[in-house]
């Protein structure tokens, strides 16, 4: 008995040593990286598809679009091509049915077209191809092309699958320049007068802050005498009393500060259709004060460079 | 009445610009679709120059100017000339460190038109786009197997066969200790 006692004590202790190697060497490599790996989340890289078939109809392949960017204030004609394939013979496909579907989560409109029959691969399989325009405001993000025929028993076959639409971020302003009329030295408050400048959101991206950077105005015939940048203010709306003049109110116009990027108080350009007047801004310009010192002359940017109006 | 010094403002307005500018870029890597990579990761992307609807050809003088410690140029010449309706390819490097937390990052590439202060008025304006290309940056897989092994080094291996050695002699001291009656 106490023979037996021993073996079995003995027998216990290889197989502690046992688990307790064989815990050690799974936990050192990695298995329990495997078992992270077993979960029930779908994977959610790479792009997706979905094929549906119906009776004996497949429509086994929609070319690869690749990622697209926007053209600025343009249409971009986005060009692919699927493949049907269709036991009856390609014969009783209904050409007139061909049709695709761009379409993004949380925008309308859809963008869709008719497909035409480019040509029969063999008796059963036909090539169509499509082309959707998309708009320069249509928002980036993965959109999915959804393309669908029917034949003419009415059975159906459809393809779903994703493709990127890059972000634009760009704009147009007009005009290029600034002017003011005659002022008088000490004079306050003197607007410009052929602003606004009109800025339009010519992509897709939603332009979240209109800044200026500005410098000093210059003397044309004596250089040592300008007008101080920090005297201009900018604001998105005029009219009387002259808003573009006032910063003292909470989102009032903006001082510019001289060789420095200076966002314009609560000024940004949200994408959108310029043509139903969405994606517009107006900058108005005031020159607060005109220093007393000033000499008789034209002060300009000639000498000492353009003012950039920038947007992020 | 005081001597009113007259500053002529604006005489040349007849020739006044009536000229639109433009500039766009567009990137493949936007605020819900990030670039998306490793610690110690290098990799090469492009963002895309617009002049679609200007009215003249244009040259943009880019730069990064936020996130430059991880992200460059790296086209021989940063000043872009695009000529209207074209569209230009901008390559950047974006090489992250190996010490890098897992997270987000961004940089801004900044393109601006080389705008001549010249002008009949008395401002000329420019226009500017500041591009953010989100990053971000997931944790290195964890090695497995003969590779996790190797990573621990010899020292690593030595510590391992050292503390299971002492378990060992641990559990045959218990196992085999007599017991007292």
């Amino acid at each position: 008995m106490a023979v037996k006692k021993k073996k079995r004590g003995n027998i216990k202790l290889y197989e502690i040593l046992v688990i307790i190697v064989a815990v050690s060497v799974i936990t050192f490599i990695g298995f329990g990286d495997y078992l992270d790996k077993i979960t029930g989340k779908a994977s959610t890289s790479g792009l997706t598809n979905l094929t549906i078939t119906v009776g004996s109809m497949t429509l086994s392949d929609i070319s690869l679009i690749a990622a697209q960017s926007v053209s600025e204030a343009a249409t971009t004609n986005v060009t692919f091509s699927f493949i049907i394939d269709v036991d009856a013979g390609t014969s009783v496909l209904t050409d007139g049915s061909a049709h695709a579907v761009f379409n993004v989560s949380g925008y309308t409109p859809i963008r869709e077209t008719n497909c035409g029959r480019q040509d029969d691969i063999n008796s059963t399989r036909a090539n169509y191809s499509c082309s959707i325009f998309v708009w320069y405001f249509d928002p980036a993000g993965n959109w999915s092309v959804y393309a669908n025929i029917s034949d003419s028993s009415g059975n159906k076959a459809q393809r779903l699958e994703v493709w990127n639409l890059s972000e634009l971020s760009a704009m147009v302003i007009a005009p290029q320049s600034l002017t003011w009329a005659t002022i008088a030295v000490s004079a306050k408050n003197a607007t410009s007068n052929n602003d606004p400048t009109i800025i339009n959101n010519t992509g897709n991206s939603n332009l979240s802050s209109v800044r200026v950077n500005a410098v000093n105005l210059g003397g044309l015939g004596d250089g040592s005498k300008f007008i101080p940048v920090a005297n201009f203010t900018v604001y998105n709306n005029t009219g009387g009393g002259n808003p573009e003049c006032s910063t003292s109110a909470l989102n009032g116009a903006t001082a510019l500060v001289n060789a420095t990027t200076t966002a314009i108080n609560g000024v940004g350009v949200y994408r959108g259709n310029n043509s139903a007047s969405l994606g517009k801004q107006n900058l108005y310009y005031c020159i607060i004060d005109v220093p007393a010192q000033l000499s008789t002359q034209t002060y300009s940017t000639n000498n000492t460079g353009s003012w950039t109006i920038s947007v992020v | 009445m005081k001597n009113i010094k007259i500053i002529t403002f604006a005489i040349l307005i007849l020739t006044l610009a009536f000229y639109v500018k433009a500039a766009g870029v567009s990137s493949e890597y936007y605020n819900g679709n990030p670039l998306v990579m490793a610690p110690g990761e290098t990799k090469d992307i492009q963002l895309e120059l617009q002049n679609g609807v200007g009215s003249e050809n244009i040259y943009l003088k880019g730069a990064v100017t936020e996130g430059n410690n991880f992200a460059k140029l790296i086209d021989q010449d940063t000043t872009y000339y695009v000529p209207l309706g074209s569209k230009i390819k901008v390559n950047v490097r974006v090489s992250l460190p190996s010490d890098i937390q897992p997270g987000e990052y961004k940089f801004i590439a900044s393109f601006a038109t080389i705008t001549p202060g010249e002008t009949s008025s008395n401002v000329r304006l420019g226009v500017g786009i500041d591009k953010v290309v989100p990053i971000r940056v997931n944790a290195p897989p964890r090695p497995t197997g003969f590779a996790a092994l190797n990573s621990l080094g010899t020292n690593g291996i030595a510590i391992i066969v050292i503390i299971l050695t002492a378990l060992v002699f641990l559990i045959m001291f218990f196992v085999r200790k007599p017991k007292k009656k």
